[in-house]
């Protein structure tokens, strides 16, 4: 546990030198570091078995993903994600959080 | 003996426990959660998806996806509650032909039984997967107020998901029992219960083992998840009155705030203060807007007060109609999760001048209980007495005039039996119709219909000679039995039954063979996981 904690305070230190440098530093310079600090803080989880969830099906599967938002369309026949508008992770082999996401509905038939 | 595993079957949210060794444990569900969500969904490939996966997928399919059916079981279609609840679901629903209502799912009429077994029989894979083992045997909870057609309906529900309902219980005699109540002598206990959705209160004598139900009320639509919104509501306007910009119409935003808000509450629980950050809540052309607010537990008090106000006025109507002042109380008992807010815990130790007992999680209490009466049952835990419950509600006859008569009285220790005898009124009548009842009005037409009876085959004879006795039972589970036998003849006569409510004998068998053939394939990959 405080291992796994001790590699939290490294990106919170990381944190801090960001907002610190702040002024200092132009635009692009701060994405790039802040781009780090999330590859980091990204690793750590990893390391604890935490995976981002890839949507590599464009059908939708509640078993994984949470329907958000519901749009009608004529072109595709079953349920079908159109947009990840957040990332659901799994720890090792179970579900952590499901991907929210938004769901493309096959239009009923009769309806204009 | 296998397992008996201990079911509460909630409105909102459903919990299985078992006892090992003597204390009582929650089975995770199939997510490794403790919870389940009380929700199945029909998808348009015919799948039946129940619980966390039913509710993932609500928003893409809400006409068929059904969300508390409890409140459902055991109802007539034309009852105000059921018109109510129509009014405000997503899903339809309709009318059987004995006037139940059903809830239609793409023309298909489905019973609430068949939605409840569909959350039983996950429920019972859960466990399944858990122990290795096929499971059968259950102790299943159901609110005090539920009356027969609601306890068979729960009960058929539960026959028709594979289960072997061992005994039915009520909640808040479930959560004395996680407590251990039954083995203090002759005590009132107040069981204050609020869940996700609905408020019960219920006032309770324990005396020698038995569980005397004095009075129970509440509000099927009042629990935790109006808190929630109140929260929410306080975010979102104080947003935008700050950015101008309605929140409410931002589905995911709404869906971030409404967690954040959960979270807050749960905090304040624990803590004075909780920071709501919710970062990029918003962006457009002008720029990112954050929201960054502190709830103070004081501000979240002010919020909620009015909610808590609402159930005072129940527990007074439960306490007058058992005749008892707030000091007549000797035990409170805090069920559901609403209840570890700490302006709920004070106002109820206020009102009844006493601290509330309250160290067992209040979302798992009732399965908890649930599994002691199980193991009880199984003559596990010898040194506690059997548990005993009183039938909640009278159950007599229509006699002449439409005059309701009371044959086993409320809060009659149950299982109990108790023998009428009846007569002809006309010379040679060979038929003789009796009308079961259950409740407490004078006139039959205000209490609930069970059943009607035609006594059929009785001997010539002049008006007032034969004699038939009926016998009325009540057994365990609090379910009514009748049956009858002609003294002039001796022989049992044939009673024609024709139930005015819930599902034949011959409907719930016909259930069970066609879920049998749905559920084959899933079987077998179960199977397939164990070899």
């Amino acid at each position: 546990m405080s291992d796994t904690l001790k590699e939290f305070l490294v990106i919170l230190d990381n944190f801090e030198r960001a907002l610190s440098h702040e002024q200092k530093d132009d635009c692009q310079s701060l994405r790039e570091g802040v781009e780090l600090i999330y590859k980091q803080l990204l690793d750590v989880l990893k390391r604890q078995g935490v995976e981002p969830i890839e949507i590599e099906d464009e059908k939708f599967d509640p078993r994984i993903q949470q329907a958000f938002i519901t749009e009608e369309s004529s072109e595709i026949s079953e349920p079908t994600v159109s947009e990840e508008l957040q990332k659901g992770y799994r720890l090792h082999d179970r579900l952590l959080r499901p991907s929210m996401v938004k769901v493309l509905m096959p239009k009923k038939e009769g309806e204009i | 003996m296998n397992h008996v595993i201990g079911i509460d079957l909630g409105t909102t949210y459903s919990c299985i426990a078992y006892l090992e060794g003597n204390e009582p444990r929650v089975i995770p569900n199939l997510e490794g959660l403790p919870t389940t969500p009380s929700v199945v969904s029909f998808t348009q490939t015919g799948e039946k998806l129940v619980g966390n996966l039913a509710l993932r997928q609500a928003v893409t399919n809400p006409e068929n996806t059904v969300t508390a059916v409890k409140r459902l079981m055991g109802k007539k279609y034309s009852s105000d509650e059921v018109q109510a609840i129509e009014r405000k679901s997503p899903y339809t629903l309709g009318q059987a032909e004995n006037g139940d209502v059903i809830v239609e799912i793409d023309g298909q009429k489905i019973s609430p039984q068949e939605i409840s077994a569909m959350i039983l029989a996950y429920l019972k894979k859960c466990a399944e997967a858990y122990f290795g083992e096929e499971l059968i045997d259950a102790v299943i909870t159901v609110p005090a107020h539920f009356d027969d057609h609601q306890r068979q309906a729960t009960k058929d529900a539960a026959k028709i998901a594979g289960l072997e309902v061992v005994r039915v219980i009520n909640e808040p005699t479930s959560a004395s029992l996680a407590y251990g109540l039954d083995q203090k002598k002759n005590q009132v206990i107040a069981v204050y219960d609020l869940g996700g959705g609905t408020f019960d209160i219920t006032l309770m004598e324990i005396s020698d083992g038995i569980f005397n139900v004095l009075a129970t009320t509440g509000n099927t639509f009042l629990g935790g998840e109006d808190f929630d919104k109140l929260i929410s509501d306080w975010l979102i306007s104080d947003f935008n009155k700050k950015n101008e910009v309605d929140l409410s119409e931002d589905k995911l935003a709404l869906q971030r705030i409404k967690e954040a808000a959960e979270k807050a509450k749960r905090e304040l629980s624990f803590t004075t203060e909780s920071e709501i950050n919710l970062p990029f809540i918003f962006s457009d052309k002008s720029g990112s807007k954050h929201i960054k607010k502190t709830l103070s537990r004081g501000q979240l008090e002010e919020l909620t007060k009015d909610l808590i106000a609402k159930t005072f006025p129940f527990i007074d109507q439960a306490l007058t109609d058992a005749g008892l002042e707030p000091k007549g109380i000797d035990e409170v008992i805090l069920v559901g999760g609403q209840t570890r807010m700490p302006l709920i815990k004070k106002t109820i130790t206020d009102f009844f001048k006493k601290d509330p007992t309250e160290h067992i999680n209040p979302d798992e209490i009732v399965a908890m209980g649930a599994s002691i009466q199980s193991a009880i049952l199984q003559g596990k835990m010898t040194d506690l007495v059997v548990l005993l419950d009183v039938t909640p509600l009278s159950l007599g006859i229509e006699t002449e005039n439409g005059i309701f008569t009371n044959i086993i009285e409320k809060n009659t220790t149950i299982p109990c039996k108790k023998t009428m005898a009846f007569t002809t009124v006309e010379n040679n009548q060979r038929r003789v119709r009796v009308h079961v009842l259950q409740g407490e009005g004078d006139i039959a037409k205000d209490n609930i219909s069970l059943a009607v009876f035609d006594l059929v085959g009785i001997a010539l004879a002049p008006a007032g000679v034969p004699q038939i006795d009926v016998t009325f039972e009540i057994d365990a589970d609090g379910l009514a039995k009748v049956s009858a036998k002609d003294v002039t003849t001796g022989r049992t006569q044939k009673i024609e039954v024709k139930p005015s409510s819930g599902l034949s004998p011959e409907e719930v068998n016909k259930i069970i063979k066609r879920t049998q053939v749905d559920d084959d394939e899933n079987k077998e990959v179960v199977e397939d996981e164990q070899t």
